[in-house]
């Protein structure tokens, strides 16, 4: 029995050193695949995180009474915010309807 | 604000740690593929690929980068269970294939088989495939386990 598997073995040595060949490319490929899944998540979780920072600066200026700050933090991070973000200040459209590069701080009143 | 920076550096402190590894696994681990060649070079000798690896030694090196990695990778991975079923599959292969390839060179060399029975040429060729085989699964799983560390 041990015998004949060495014999397969040693008569079909080089296939299996290309089908070794083969299945390490292949756990490169996986790899690959894998890191690049976790960039994309850890790139997703930057945005967010960057979003929620830029809002909370936002609501901190706000509440110090810095409204122009607060305008010029926006601009600055018009890039991060999300839309929900402003469809939750902005409930009935006023800063949609007026300018879409006003602040939709003005429909709650903080103007 | 800082748990933004650290994350900012995922990717800088992964290409380092990979960087790591292709110095003391690849390049170091592999000395004997530059050192010898540059002292026949100085001592203006000739030296064939075959004359440096037709003796098996790099069978020794997939052995070691290839079990040195999955034991890695059971140390501190495990990210899913293809990943796993890949490193046993892929290290059981270039494991068992190098002790039998180095099993065959060392009986050849004993005189247990036939001395032509086993051709350096063949020898060499299927070291460059273990080996390459060897280090292109380490340094996969180096990645996957630097990745999922951070």
């Amino acid at each position: 029995m041990m015998h004949s598997i060495l014999r397969w073995i040693s008569d079909h040595f080089g296939s299996l050193a290309i089908l070794t060949l083969a299945a390490s490319l292949g756990s490169l490929a996986f790899a690959v695949v894998e890191v690049l899944k976790r960039l994309r998540q850890l790139q997703q979780k930057l945005v967010r995180e960057s979003a929620a920072h830029a809002e909370e600066l936002k609501r901190a200026l706000i509440s110090e009474g810095n409204q122009s700050r607060a305008d010029g933090w926006d601009k600055q991070n018009e890039s991060y915010a999300p839309k929900k973000h402003l469809d939750v200040l902005d409930p009935v459209g006023q800063g949609a309807s007026s300018s879409s590069n006003q602040s939709p701080l003005g429909s709650i009143g903080c103007n | 604000m800082w748990k933004m920076l650290n994350d900012d550096h995922v990717v800088a402190h992964v290409l380092k740690d990979f960087g790591y590894w292709f110095l003391f696994s690849i390049v170091i681990s592999l000395a004997q593929l530059w050192l010898i060649p540059c002292f026949y070079y100085l001592t203006q000798k000739p030296l064939t690929w075959l004359e440096l690896v037709g003796n098996g030694s790099l069978l020794f090196f997939a052995t070691t980068i290839t079990s040195k990695t999955a034991g890695e990778y059971f140390k501190k991975g495990k990210s899913n269970e293809l990943a796993t079923l890949f490193c046993i599959g892929v290290t059981f292969l270039i494991v068992m294939m190098s002790v039998f390839a180095y099993a065959l060179v060392t009986a050849a060399r004993m005189g247990i088989l036939a001395s032509n029975s086993l051709s350096p040429e063949r020898v060499a060729t299927v070291s460059n495939i273990l080996a390459l085989s060897g280090a292109i699964f380490s340094g996969a799983f180096t990645l996957l386990i630097r990745v999922d560390g951070k």
